[in-house]
């Protein structure tokens, strides 16, 4: 029960960590109408995030492990990454409309059959796997992993209704949700690496809010209709081929865990 | 030294007991070979020797195992892989890595062995195994045989003196069969390595074995040397079967032992091959047919004709071509020559889905078809493909057909290995096609359940299919095919009647067309038969 | 095999993109890109691996769209280039050469740290990125390894099963026509997980349940990403002491994953030698991050590489130490080219 408690309240601290570290512009930006100089230039903002992030993956990663440790969950967890990180090489060969990633709906019904641990792994090292392989490592990759570990561990958070209509509607609506929040999460992540130095860019004496509507058209601009297109993949991969998968994962949920060992006493018969 | 004390197991959730009351016991340096229907409990009996069961798949367990003086089931598989041993069956899913010298090292590293004695255990590994050219391979590029060297020799790395193999070569062709064969009989005269390995195809290994154990429904039924055990025992390859029905004694094991028993029975003098039965329709027709892939010719000019009610077996070695014919026929690849007739119509330009409704193609993974909750299901699924109508009486029929009365509900994966491969042969003739390919079907099943198969297929036959069958075991062909077609290298390099072919060849005649040559014998039956008269 | 020692590229990697990051003056930053692709043509292997993102296309979209973002964004400057109405929301207002220059650096910036990368992703083949893992998270390393083994293994299977489904009548149209394919998959793939784990147990893979920690590795995470949201939340207060804050947080994760590592018992086999070679290169990056160093140090005063096109637009300075000092990451391109053509050595 105790672990609970730690794992629960390490996901609590770097979900507050994350937070920060999205909000540290308009933050730094609401401390400046005080009058005094920004503390970090917007250059050098994605030194502070990335470090935050790359703790906060540092620790989930461990703690995460060490309860997943067993040979039949490494084992899975291999093989789904692998098959979920093949769908990657689609992604990256599509020129269409950009941000449908057929990643995302493996990892959420991996984390709503398994649970929210096997979830965050499984967001996490996809997105690790499929760059490694894609020839993709960028700077935004902790960011990636960070954020589509929290996909997979949400998924595992979901209850799951008994009737299966209603499990598919909760399914594509959270695919939709995902979709948008993915896409919303990692452009205010990236926004510090495109965009230029809040003294500069936003005129003096205009405020939190002046930063927001900026950002707002930044977003427009770069990523609502990536984040459209990705939502409504999701949405429809998770309709077409969500519940049946649901319900072959689920099968094998039983054998993949750890299996009880009882000693029956020994009868001594005759034969 | 391997003791086994009233060993009584049960998986989790079944009520039935895989293991039941065993009692066994095995010295240092012998070569024990474990056999028995399916389900009787070998893979079980095996996983016992090195913890995997409990401890891996968990369960009720009772009685005691020993192995050199440790409790298994207090110590688990963790101590136990440094004194056993374990290879299983499938080839493609026991790397953990896709290097060969790295996956060697695997357990190496588990085990926190010091990095320069590994090195020199890996070296040595490899050439014991004669894996030394392979060692910078990736992996994908071996073949199965190789495969399962590295998982013997990956097994062998923490220098255990007990090796516990699963049906290592079930999934192998007969060369790479024998490479691995040749490789354990190896280790066990040259190393003194304790063997245990469960195998279903006995005739190549059973000379070499000290022991059979037979195991049926989780009890041993006889134990003891090869020769007894096989006296009493209904089953084993041809040559026992034929000895034992004859009363030979000692009961030869392989066909130089069956010699001179042979000699008192005189051979009739071949039959002229009855005329040629009155033309019958043909319902494959394969005109020079050939095929490239990157650039190489594996098919160079196929003819070949099938006609209603017979049987044709299509053998050769790896990679002569075998299953890119098949594919060719029902469309999956595109030949760059030729044409291919069913029923007198091309398949020049049809979709594959076209072709198959006319076509029954098994596969060589049968799970790769399974998808549905139900059997009935994945039948109708193949119906709806076709937009047929589906008609549960119809359907209902063909489980009878295929021997699966009442498992029409459950869940195909559930089913045993030798039923959803029925399951799966229904899915593709649930539309009843005149043509049935068949690729590789017998492949890790045992003698029951091949028996079971060949009743589906004689029962077609007779309702006046046609049967186009690829396969490594020349038993079965010896048992079903009218005609055999022998390929080699994209080309067809004999064709003619089973009996003259399989009988002729050196590579593969069956076991009795060895014993007896020249007689046109195939089977034990034909032997009997020719004897009763 | 690589010229170099994985470790030795990821520190090459950390300084080329820590420089593009903090630095702000433009003609360094050029310099910093011409030295990643030098070293990438002089390192990378004759097979291209994976598939390369196109490098120029992204460069030329991500400089385009810094650049019009900074000039419709911010009205800074000297120098007006064109004006627009002001009652406009955001967009009104002069539109200055001054603020397209420092959109463009900005880009430039993200470019070069792009080549960085890239030139990283080329020439680390998968197998010792792989090898990289640190001891702590050796069971997920593992992980990363048996993804990689089965991915090729993934597509054989998603072959056979489309040709299975293929010859039962399924026909491709729609998005539902995948579910015969992705079930048997997933399925398939499970079974096989499961074999696979019952070799590794079989090979000795540690225990079926989890690894106990540390009491004291148990507590130090905690309080280290306590300590990191402390320093964080003041940095963004206002107080540089946060970084202090951070860099305990990070010191106290740090040591629970070395208190972790110990745990794993587990040796390496074939671990890679750092040579001479690999300590230059290491070199090399130390050296180039010299000019950041430089203004830290008492008494030296302002930093060396900012730069700013406002108020008025100048001609960037160009310090010839500051360029020889970057210049230590050309270290790997010029000591592959003096090895010879790089071969596909045998492992």
């Amino acid at each position: 029960m105790s672990r609970k408690i730690v794992t629960g309240t390490l996901f609590a601290l770097s979900a507050m960590i994350g937070l920060v570290a999205l909000a540290y512009p308009f933050l730094a930006r609401a401390r400046e109408i005080a009058g005094t100089e920004p503390l970090l230039r917007a250059n050098e903002i994605p030194l502070l995030t990335g470090l935050l992030i790359s703790l906060c993956l540092a620790v989930l990663l461990v703690e995460l492990q060490g309860q997943a440790a067993g040979a039949k969950t490494v084992a899975a967890l291999g093989i789904m990454v692998a098959a979920t990180s093949v769908l990657r090489f689609i992604e990256v060969g599509i020129p269409g409309p950009g941000g449908f990633s057929p990643i995302f709906a493996p990892i959420i019904l991996g984390g709503y059959v398994f649970g929210p641990r096997f979830g965050f792994l499984l967001g996490a090292m996809t997105l690790l796997v499929s760059a490694i392989i894609t020839a993709g490592v960028g700077p935004w990759l902790p960011y990636q992993m960070f954020t589509a570990g929290w996909v997979g561990l949400t998924a595992g958070l979901l209850p799951h209704p008994r009737r299966p209509r209603a499990e598919m509607a909760l399914l594509i609506g959270f695919g939709l949700l995902w979709g948008f929040v993915y896409g919303l999460i990692l452009s205010l992540y990236s926004w510090p690496y495109l965009v230029g130095d809040p003294l500069s860019t936003w005129t003096p004496g205009a405020g939190v809010a002046d930063a927001l509507r900026r950002y707002a058209v930044f977003y427009v601009a770069t990523s609502l209709l990536w984040d459209s297109a990705a939502a409504a993949g999701n949405a429809l991969l998770l309709a077409a081929l969500g519940p049946p998968s649901v319900r072959a994962l689920t099968r094998f949920r039983g054998r993949m865990q750890f299996q009880a060992v009882h000693r029956a006493p020994s009868q001594a018969q005759t034969s | 030294m391997i003791d086994v004390r009233g060993l009584t197991f049960s998986y989790p959730q079944s009520a039935r007991p895989a293991l039941r009351e065993v009692n066994w016991h095995v010295g240092d340096g012998e070569f024990v070979l474990v056999a028995g229907p399916s389900g009787s409990g070998k893979s079980t009996l095996l996983r016992c020797l090195n913890g995997l069961v409990p401890h891996f798949s968990g369960g009720t367990i009772a009685g005691e195992v020993t192995v050199d003086g440790l409790d298994v089931i207090t110590a688990g598989p963790r101590r136990l892989s440094r004194m056993v041993g374990f290879v299983a069956q499938d080839p493609e899913a026991q790397a953990v890595l896709d290097q060969v010298e790295g996956e060697i090292a695997f357990a190496l590293e588990n085990a926190a062995i010091p990095p320069a004695e590994m090195r020199v255990r890996v070296e040595e590994t490899l050439d014991l195994l004669d894996l030394a050219p392979l060692r910078d391979r990736s992996l994908s590029t071996l073949s199965g045989g190789e495969r399962q060297r590295l998982a013997i020799a990956a097994a062998l790395a923490l220098r255990p003196h007990i090796l516990v193999l699963d049906e290592p070569t079930s999934q192998l062709d007969p060369q790479s069969a024998e490479d691995v064969l040749r490789a354990l009989v190896r280790l066990n005269e040259d190393l003194g390595l304790t063997i245990i390995m469960a195998e279903h195809r006995l005739e190549r290994i059973i000379r070499h074995a000290d022991r059979l154990t037979w195991l049926d429904d989780g009890r041993i039924a006889a134990d003891g040397p090869a020769r007894d055990v096989l006296t009493q025992i209904d089953a084993g390859p041809p040559i026992v079967r034929l000895g034992r029905a004859l009363g030979w004694r000692p009961l030869p094991l392989t066909v130089k032992e069956a010699k001179p028993f042979a000699a008192t029975i005189s051979v009739p003098v071949p039959v002229e091959p009855s005329p040629a039965s009155p033309a019958v329709a043909p319902l494959l027709e394969v005109d020079g047919l050939r095929f490239a892939y990157n650039g190489r010719q594996t098919l160079k000019g196929i003819d070949l004709t099938i006609g209603a009610g017979e049987a044709v077996a299509l053998v050769g070695r790896n990679g002569a071509g075998k299953s890119t014919l098949l594919k060719c026929v029902v469309g999956l690849l595109r030949p760059l020559a030729g044409d291919v007739r069913i029923g007198g119509q091309s398949t020049r330009g049809r979709s594959v889905a076209d072709i198959c409704r006319e076509v029954g193609y098994l596969p060589q993974n049968p799970d790769d078809l399974l998808f549905a909750e139900t059997v009935l299901d994945e039948f109708r699924v193949t119906m709806r493909n076709h937009h047929l109508p589906e008609s549960t009486a119809e359907l209902e029929a063909l489980l009878g057909q295929l021997g699966l009365d009442g498992a029409g509900e459950s869940y195909p994966r559930d089913l045993s290995v030798g039923q959803r491969q029925r399951v799966a042969l229904g899915a593709v003739t649930v539309t009843r096609p005149p043509l049935l390919l068949l690729d590789e079907p017998t492949r890790g099943l045992d003698a029951a359940t091949k028996a079971e198969l060949v009743a589906v297929w004689r029962g077609w036959l007779a309702a006046g299919a046609a049967v186009l069958l690829v396969t490594h075991d020349v038993e079965l062909a010896a048992m079903i095919a009218d005609r055999t077609i022998m390929l080699s290298g994209g080309e067809i390099i004999a064709a003619g009647p089973t009996r003259e072919v399989l009988g002729s060849s050196p590579h593969f005649a069956p076991q009795i067309a060895r014993l007896f040559p020249r007689s046109g014998w195939l089977t034990p039956a034909d032997v009997l038969k020719h004897i009763q008269r | 095999m690589t010229t170099f020692d994985a470790r030795a590229w990821l520190a090459w990697l950390a300084a080329g993109s820590l420089l593009a990051i903090l630095i702000g003056n433009p003609l360094y930053l050029l310099l910093l890109l011409l030295i990643s692709r030098v070293v990438e043509a002089a390192c990378a292997p004759p097979a291209a691996r994976g598939r390369r993102l196109p490098l120029g296309r992204i460069s030329l979209m991500i400089l385009v769209f810094s650049t019009l973002f900074n000039v419709l964004m911010a009205h800074y400057g000297r120098t007006v280039l064109w004006s627009l109405p002001d009652g406009w929301p955001l967009i009104g207002g002069p539109l200055t050469l001054e603020a397209a220059v420092f959109g463009f650096i900005n880009g430039l910036r993200l470019v070069t740290m792009l080549s960085f990368f890239m030139a990283f992703n080329t020439i680390v083949p998968v197998h010792e990125l792989a090898g990289l893992t640190p001891r702590a998270l050796h069971e997920l390393g593992l992980v990363l390894l048996i993804a990689i083994t089965y991915i090729p293994e993934t597509t054989l299977q998603y072959r056979r099963i489309r040709d299975a489904q293929a010859i039962r009548g399924h026909e491709f149209n729609g998005l539902r026509a995948w579910r015969p394919i992705i079930i048997p998959l997933l399925i398939a793939g499970l079974e096989r997980a499961l074999n696979l784990s019952e070799t590794m147990v079989a090979r000795g893979y540690g225990s079926t349940g989890g690894r106990a920690m540390t009491p004291r590795a148990r507590l130090l995470m905690p309080v280290g990403l306590l300590l990191a949201l402390a320093g964080a939340l003041r940095l963004s207060w206002g107080g540089p002491d946060g970084w202090l804050l951070v860099a305990f947080g990070a010191l106290a994760v740090a040591v629970a994953w070395r208190d972790l590592g110990r745990l794993v018992i587990h040796t390496r086999y074939r671990p890679r030698r750092p040579t001479w070679a690999d300590g230059l290169v290491a070199l090399g990056a130390i050296v180039a991050l010299l000019p950041l160093i430089w203004p830290m140090l008492p008494g030296t005063g302002r930093s060396l590489v900012a730069y700013s096109p406002y108020p008025q637009l100048t001609m960037p300075p160009f310090n010839l130490w500051v360029g020889l000092g970057l210049f230590g990451l050309v270290v790997p391109a010029v000591l592959a080219l003096a090895r010879g053509p790089v071969a596909e050595v045998a492992r």
